[in-house]
């Protein structure tokens, strides 16, 4: 298995925690948003930890940094914005995937409309990249600060990505003529109290009408054909990191010691 | 008496005199090639959709086999106005969303104006620096 960590760490002082996490997962791929660690810093603490010989990659996305496990060159990035970065992840005898890492705007500066029209252009970047790499085995990962059932996501011409395996493995839809190939997003499973996860990767309450308060803006999707690479169980919103909580007592991030997002662990065979 | 087949449209038809705003990033696109000795390449993709132009303008290492996008602007059919933002990012148009207030640049001086300090600001010469650090390593 390949393990990957996502944290938008929202500017916080968090690299002890960072450091725990890829200590008591065996990380190997490390993803960061708003990071404010210096990444040379961290990437020597990483290194005191003593596994594996961590790699700082190489990538101009300004709100994205990347460790991996292994030599930086196997991540290589084929396109990039300062919000997204779609790399080829190509580890020695494993099949190769493309790694679309995201951290859109926030929803205090953009409508939904905009955020759904950015994730139409991702859509496009990311087929463009899926036909010059050959293949279509894709994760998305990353902070989208949009629900699972907002338009950007779940519509056609968006991320086009649905709730269950099942669906996915139809691999497309056809709206108006046009083939709009499947993301499977497992991160529906994430919503509400019946699991034992936390209800969702980032708390708001305001007294307004509409209010979700547990969001899933971090998410991780899979194209079909890496559906079955993942375990069923394969996705994890972590809410510890090594000794420490990463909640406050009534049970949202605890934002004063830590970031006001969970960190999403998932897991392939790749 | 006017028959249906002759030609109706005005002796002065011809190429407009304004330079578009596609013409002004694809000689940036090329100077660029030009100044990295063909380490670098600028790119300019064009979208349409109904009467509204996405010009896309990309920084390519081909040697890299990499593609970043460094901004992007919009304009009607006539070229100008031409929107943006001041980070030179993604635009919108007015009757669009919350988003950043977008810039309007009316003539083709105050485009070249824009594109000089979105060309010279740091987070360009960030990407362009970088990237050429990586292709020469």
């Amino acid at each position: 298995m390949t393990t990957f960590l996502f944290w938008n760490t929202n500017k916080k002082p968090v690299e002890e925690a960072i450091a725990a996490l890829v200590e008591m997962h065996m990380v190997d791929v490390l993803i960061l948003a708003e990071s404010s660690a210096r990444p040379v810093e961290l990437l020597e603490r990483l290194n005191q930890l003593g596994k594996q010989g961590f790699h700082l990659t190489f990538g101009l996305s300004k709100g994205i940094i990347v460790f991996t496990g292994f030599s930086s060159q196997l991540v290589h990035p084929v396109y990039e914005t300062d919000r997204i970065s779609i790399r080829r992840l190509a580890l020695p005898a494993r099949l190769e995937i493309l790694l679309a890492l995201v951290h859109f705007p926030s929803k205090l500066f953009w409508s939904e409309d905009s955020q759904a029209f950015e994730c139409t252009e991702l859509a496009r970047q990311i087929r463009i990249q899926e036909d010059e790499a050959g293949h279509n085995r894709t994760v998305l990962v990353g902070d989208l600060n949009m629900n699972p059932f907002e338009s950007g996501l779940v519509s056609a011409a968006g991320l086009n990505a649905v709730m269950t395996r099942d669906l996915a493995g139809r691999r497309f839809r056809t709206v108006q003529s046009k083939q709009y190939p499947f993301f499977y997003n497992p991160m529906w499973n994430h919503f509400g109290d019946r699991h034992d996860g936390p209800p969702g990767t980032y708390y708001y309450e305001r007294s307004e009408h509409v209010c979700h308060f547990w969001n899933i803006f971090d998410q991780v999707l899979f194209r079909p054909d890496l559906v079955n690479r993942c375990p069923s169980d394969g996705v994890r919103i972590l809410t510890r990191a090594g000794d420490r909580s990463l909640l406050s007592e009534d049970g949202t991030p605890n934002t004063r010691l830590a970031s006001d997002h969970l960190p999403l662990l998932f897991e392939l065979d790749l | 008496m006017p028959n249906g087949n002759e030609d109706l449209w005005p002796a002065d038809v011809e190429t407009s005199t304004i330079v578009p705003p596609l013409a002004i990033l694809r000689r940036q696109a090329a100077a660029l090639g030009e100044r990295t000795q063909g380490l670098l390449e600028g790119q300019v993709e064009t979208f349409t959709k109904g009467d509204e132009f996405t010009q896309v303008f990309y920084v390519v290492a081909p040697s890299l086999d990499y593609r970043y996008k460094l901004f992007e602007v919009r304009h009607g059919v006539e070229g100008y106005p031409v929107y943006t933002t001041t980070e030179g990012r993604r635009p919108v148009f007015p009757r669009f969303g919350t988003g950043p207030a977008p810039l309007k640049l009316d003539t083709p001086d105050e485009f070249v104006d824009w594109l000089k300090q979105v060309l010279n600001s740091d987070e360009t010469k960030r990407v362009i620096g970088s990237l050429l650090s990586q292709v020469k390593a």
